[in-house]
């Protein structure tokens, strides 16, 4: 519900956005749902782009009640969660300029509740632990693997990228000249891109050892918190996959022993 | 070994995890193309130069230029994101399909999907509305420019004067 209100607050719905043209990506599954002619059906029917932000809100809200009212709709609800996100995310980011890797969590967090029985529940929780370790990891990998790590004015450069229009515009505001400042000395800038990406490569841990888990959740905290402050990027919905690194603490439940009646 | 339990127990999870492990290996591997949602996190991983172009978009609404830090960071981005996507959206959705044309070219159409033609008019009328929400007034004259600039020892700095954007006409 909270990254619900922060797209709404964003003015980032579907209805909200209004679209008007699709905006191509190289990504497989955006291409063929836009070949359908569904993104051009949406642009065309706004009570169409209200209907789908509507059950955008309702389904997690079903799922919710499935869970705690332990309803057998729970996997349905959770199925169709994990579908229709993929499908909406896919919408909003063709239709728009957002990014699909904002909506990561939106689509694999719902997933946790497609199995059925507790053990299964721990297996699923550590896979998508593992998942999100990967995910991560990754990030760290591609900065090695393009070579931003190597560049020493990789983050007065990024940043001049990111606030450009800030620092023409407003140059006297005190946050354009914290950025000026940090442009000014590419190498203190880049002590910030450094450890962004240490701190993705240290999730690699992870795969290793859950006694770490405490560690990668406050470093993913700190994470979010200096991509909003620095970058003003909004990584707020992968708060969610924090919720992983705390509860894989919890041990393995017993497997569940089918009781033989009595003869 | 995770994965062995894993398999042991749910073989149903097992695959789809260990699917979703080579999708991802495979996508990421490759550099470039996507499949939500297996997806490349290497976002501002590649080489940035200060030396780089920066473009700078700037609207004036009734006269009054919009301030950037008077917005929010999204309104912001709005503005310098759509005024340099729509003049180029069309290209970049030709080269897009042109890509995906080895992977989709057997569909009916060859893959390519229908192109909505957006007029200037259009657009105009639409970006107005969003800046009206942004500035909270009525707007009477709408105009936006683009300027590049070059990062100079101390400062960015013009290399060339701000153009009007001929596109936007709601005046």
């Amino acid at each position: 519900m909270v990254c619900y209100f922060l797209l709404w607050s964003g003015g980032s719905l579907l209805h909200q956005t209004a679209p008007l043209f699709a905006v191509h990506k190289l990504d497989l599954s955006l291409q063929i749902l836009l070949l359908s002619g569904l993104g051009d059906f949406v642009i065309l029917h706004p009570w169409l782009q209200a209907l789908l932000d509507v059950t955008y809100m309702l389904l997690p809200l079903l799922l919710l009640w499935a869970v705690l009212k332990h309803s057998t709709y729970q996997y349905f609800f959770a199925f169709l969660n994990v579908i229709y996100n993929i499908g909406y995310s896919l919408l909003l980011t063709g239709l728009s300029a957002m990014s699909t890797q904002w909506f990561v969590g939106f689509i694999f967090i719902p997933a946790l509740f497609m199995v059925k029985g507790e053990l299964s529940f721990y297996y699923a929780l550590h896979c998508l632990r593992y998942l999100f370790i990967i995910i991560f990891f990754s990030a760290g990998l591609w900065k090695i693997r393009a070579g931003g790590l190597f560049n020493l004015e990789q983050m007065s450069a990024i940043l001049l990228r990111q606030h450009g229009s800030l620092l023409v515009s407003a140059p006297q505001n005190w946050y354009a000249s914290v950025i000026l400042s940090l442009v000014r000395q590419p190498g203190i800038a880049y002590i910030f891109y450094a450890l962004g990406a240490l701190a993705e490569l240290f999730f690699v841990v992870g795969l290793f050892t859950k006694r770490r888990d405490k560690w990668l959740l406050i470093i993913l905290l700190l994470f979010i918190a200096f991509n909003m402050v620095i970058m003003k990027i909004n990584y707020f919905p992968w708060v969610a996959f924090g919720f992983l690194f705390w509860y894989s603490k919890l041990n393995e439940p017993l497997p569940s022993i089918t009781k033989t009646p009595d003869v | 070994m995770f994965l062995k339990k894993l398999y042991r127990h749910n073989k149903t999870l097992f695959l789809l995890f260990s699917g979703y492990l080579c999708a991802f290996g495979y996508i990421n591997y490759k550099w470039g193309v996507i499949a939500t949602p297996v997806l490349q996190y290497g976002m501002y991983s590649g080489k940035y130069r200060l030396q780089d172009t920066i473009t700078v978009y700037r609207v004036l609404a009734n006269n009054r230029l919009i301030d950037p830090s008077l917005v929010s960071t999204g309104q912001n981005d709005f503005i310098q994101t759509y005024l340099g996507l729509y003049p180029a959206y069309q290209e970049n959705n030709r080269l897009v399909t042109k890509t995906f044309h080895s992977y989709l070219g057997f569909l009916p159409g060859g893959g390519i999907p229908a192109e909505r033609l957006v007029t200037d008019e259009a657009f105009t009328k639409w970006f107005k509305q969003k800046i009206q929400a942004i500035v909270v007034e009525p707007i009477q004259k709408l105009e936006a420019t683009c300027q590049h600039f070059v990062w100079q020892s101390r400062g960015l700095v013009p290399i060339d004067t701000a153009s009007k954007l001929d596109f936007l006409d709601a005046n």
